[in-house]
């Protein structure tokens, strides 16, 4: 099972910052995957880690070689956002680190929710959605969607959504992580997971069919292996079996 | 005794052509004299040989170019301009530049001058053994003999033929005058001997010119010692030579002679001829006179004008160097204080980079502990031991040093934030943010000391409202102003935090408190002034950096910061900000 978890690694050398961090971060859903001490550290687990978010530090030692490690994130084929952590509020510093086109910075000392607020600010920029989770949106991105849930912020990848519905104005999503309540509509929701294993089974339902236990026509209901039911419209049950039939 | 006078005459008229011939007539040294000159005159050392007779920049090289041009009148000037002038001139030169003179003098008539000219040169130049100055001793006997002191002339005359080489151009003239000197002192036999070299001497260089001088001057010898038979065949020649050397006055001359010699001899007609032909030359010569007159006024206007002119360019020249010498002294001056003020400048930079340099290490390596000590003691006060909690007086102590840390914090920040701002370095990265979001971070930190302090707080907050701010600086401005308002209210007090719409584009954020309040008159008088601080509830002052900070920031943000106060009614501050130009959906 894939973990819902954003990923992030840090490169920070002051013992005092990565235990703030790892304080914090796991404590409120987010994964700490790699910690590098140094550029050298930092560039070989660069090439093996996944990961969501990069925190980097911009100096290492009194020099500004996290610059340098942004750069090569930067020139990499797979761009992947990153938050410069600073103590300095020098114009200089940050003119130079602009150049790397950073997602976001955060500036030491910073407290739990600065930390939260800068991540997500980040990965909003990142994905040119800004404002997003505070309006409770979803951001999508290849083939996952990042979503604020509670005070945290989670990834959710397309495989471990049950199925989605209606609730209220919004969209209530039902995951293997949980439900979410998006401030979307269930068709621009849709127009996003069209490419995957999703299809329309009623006018307020989106089902992922790789979920499917069972299906009962005559009843108007899908059955999912998790136990939970889906109602199947007679509008939509054509069209459904026909890509039923496929998929599964 | 009626012969001698006309004689006289004739022998003085023969003698005055040669001086006046010489006048326009371009002038010859002596080979040794002009290998002097070459040798120290500037003028021609710099130019080279060819220079010569060539104009240049020099005035002693043009003094004599001038003069051997026969323009004597330029060469005077100079030559006077030359030893009025403060310049020093080697011995040489003082050498040639008087025997040019005395040569000019002696043509301008002015005998005295210029004996006392030639006789200084010949002094230099017998004291020096110029081998030139022997050619002098001949200038001046000549000038005597113009002056008709034929014995001085004679003997400067003798003393230049004791040491001249003989076959020099100018060898002729002096032995004809010599000889002449010796015919006015009657000295007959010395003048015959003179004389007759002359004649060889001229039919040896083949000076035509010359050999109707002597012709004339030796037949003038014979016919005054009454020599009738020896004299005529030589005033006979002389006509001949003076019609072949084309040379009026001489020819005049000897008309004259032949016409008084017939005339004596009662031959009338022959006598009446040859005045008739003297007649005319006089016209013509008299007409000669007169475009010479002319020639000469013109001259004199050129000179004048040449004068005026060398005296202007020397004004000129004068006034450029004044204005040189000026303004390189004046360059100078600027230079001096130019480079005196960059100096203090790099100084004052430099001990200015020390100071915020200083500053900025101190603050920012400050900072760090501080907040590290901060974080611990909250940490410690949060985890709330039991053990602790029954001890009031530990508990008290931590909480005053958690406040400390938490308020040396932001002194730290505040005067860090000052610095870089002085400095021009603070960064300042203005983008869209929401106000709930950036109160929610800075509150974060303040909600444990509200609860201490039973301090009631309330939010009012306008959902999804936008600032376009810098979020740094609008924190730092919020941390601020919440400390204060935590502050200055007292213990059950109330704070109000709130955010609204102020028109389409500004925003603003409230904090009001029911606190003591302070007079504002003081704020708006010197916001900016350091250590303008009003003692807190619990009798501390700050150090009231930070409104005259949070008033900067919040205009560098194209904000207004606004502050309401009354003395025991509590403070509000309004923060005004402006919204992004197009609000996210």
């Amino acid at each position: 099972m894939i973990s819902n978890k954003i990923k992030i690694f840090l490169l920070e050398d002051s013992d005092e910052d990565i235990s703030q961090l790892e304080e914090v971060l796991p404590s409120r859903h987010y994964e700490i995957i790699g910690i590098a001490r140094s550029f050298d550290e930092a560039t070989s687990l660069f090439e093996r880690l996944e990961f969501d978010i990069a925190i980097i530090d911009i100096f290492l030692n009194g020099r500004p070689e996290g610059i340098r490690f942004a750069e090569t994130i930067y020139r990499s084929n797979t761009k992947k956002p990153f938050i410069f952590l600073t103590s300095s509020i020098d114009k200089e510093v940050f003119s130079k680190a602009k150049m790397t086109d950073p997602s976001n910075y955060l500036i030491k000392p910073f407290n739990t929710p600065e930390l939260l607020f800068a991540i997500e600010l980040a990965l909003e920029r990142f994905l040119q959605k800004e404002g997003a989770f505070a309006q409770q949106q979803p951001v999508f991105y290849e083939g996952s969607f990042f979503a604020r849930d509670g005070q945290s912020l989670v990834k959710v990848s397309y495989e471990d959504i049950k199925y989605a519905t209606v609730e209220g104005p919004y969209c209530s999503l039902i995951t293997e992580r949980g439900d979410f309540i998006l401030h979307t509509s269930l068709n621009r929701f849709m127009d996003e997971l069209k490419n995957g294993p999703f299809i329309r089974s009623h006018r307020n339902f989106i089902v992922n069919l790789r979920k499917i236990n069972k299906v009962y026509p005559n009843d108007n209901l899908i059955l999912l292996s998790s136990g939970e039911k889906v109602l199947l419209s007679r509008r939509h049950k054509e069209e459904f079996f026909q890509r039923y039939k496929i998929l599964k | 005794m009626l012969l001698p006078q006309p004689y006289l005459g004739v022998i003085l008229g023969i003698y005055l052509s040669l001086g006046s011939l010489s006048h326009a007539q371009e002038k010859k040294y002596s080979a040794k004299f002009k290998s002097e000159i070459q040798q120290s005159c500037p003028g021609c050392q710099h130019l080279g040989n060819d220079s010569f007779l060539h104009l240049g920049s020099n005035d002693f090289h043009n003094a004599h170019v001038y003069f051997s041009r026969g323009e004597i009148d330029s060469a005077y000037v100079l030559i006077s301009k030359i030893s009025e002038s403060k310049r020093k001139i080697d011995v040489k030169g003082q050498y040639i530049l008087l025997t040019l003179k005395g040569i000019v003098l002696d043509e301008k008539r002015l005998y005295d001058d210029a004996v006392i000219s030639l006789s200084k040169a010949i002094e230099i130049g017998t004291e020096n053994q110029y081998p030139s100055a022997p050619n002098i001793y001949a200038i001046l006997g000549q000038v005597y003999l113009e002056q008709r002191e034929f014995q001085l002339g004679a003997n400067w005359l003798e003393k230049w033929k004791a040491s001249a080489d003989l076959g020099s151009p100018e060898q002729p003239v002096n032995i004809h005058n010599l000889g002449l000197c010796y015919l006015h002192l009657k000295e007959y036999q010395r003048a015959e001997e003179n004389l007759l070299l002359g004649y060889r001497l001229n039919d040896q260089f083949r000076d035509t010119l010359g050999l109707a001088r002597s012709s004339l001057d030796i037949a003038n010898l014979y016919y005054t010692q009454y020599k009738d038979s020896l004299a005529m065949p030589y005033f006979k020649k002389g006509l001949q030579f003076a019609k072949n050397a084309n040379d009026l006055p001489i020819l005049q001359n000897a008309y004259l002679n032949l016409a008084v010699v017939y005339e004596n001899a009662k031959e009338y007609a022959k006598a009446l001829g040859y005045r008739k032909e003297y007649e005319k030359i006089h016209d013509s010569i008299w007409n000669r006179d007169r475009i010479w007159q002319l020639a000469k006024k013109e001259k004199e206007i050129a000179v004048a004008a040449r004068e005026e002119m060398l005296k202007a360019e020397t004004e000129r020249k004068n006034l450029y160097r004044i204005i040189g010498l000026i303004l390189l002294s004046l360059l100078g001056i600027g230079s001096y204080f130019t480079y005196k003020i960059a100096r203090q400048k790099k100084l004052i930079t430099h001990l200015n980079q020390t100071k915020d340099k200083l500053f900025s290490i101190l603050t920012h390596d400050l900072k760090t502990p501080i907040h590290l000590i901060k974080n611990k003691l909250f940490k410690v006060l949060s985890e709330g031991d039991n053990e602790l909690r029954t001890s009031p007086k530990k508990w008290q102590s931590l909480n005053e040093s958690y406040h400390l840390s938490k308020r040396t914090s932001l002194l730290m920040d505040n005067t860090l934030h000052w610095v870089l701002q002085n400095k021009g370095q603070l960064l300042f990265d203005p983008k869209q943010h929401e106000l709930k979001a950036i109160i929610a971070q800075v509150l974060f930190d303040y909600h444990p000391v509200m609860t201490e302090k039973k301090v009631q707080f309330r939010e009012e907050l306008e959902p999804a409202l936008y600032a376009y701010v810098d979020l740094n600086s609008i924190k730092t401005v919020l941390r601020n102003l919440l400390d204060n308002a935590i502050k200055f209210t007292n213990p059950g007090g109330q704070i109000i935090l709130s955010t609204g719409m102020e028109d389409t584009c500004n925003c603003w954020v409230r904090i009001a408190d029911n606190g003591q309040g302070f007079d504002t008159t003081t704020l708006q008088s010197n916001h900016r002034a350091l250590n303008n601080s009003t003692p807190d509830t619990t009798g501390n002052t700050g150090t009231g950096l930070g409104l005259g900070l949070c008033k900067e920031l919040v205009g560098k943000n194209n904000g207004q910061l606004n502050i309401t106060s009354k003395i025991g009614n509590g403070t509000i501050v309004t923060m005004v900000l402006p919204r992004p130009k197009q609000e996210m959906k």
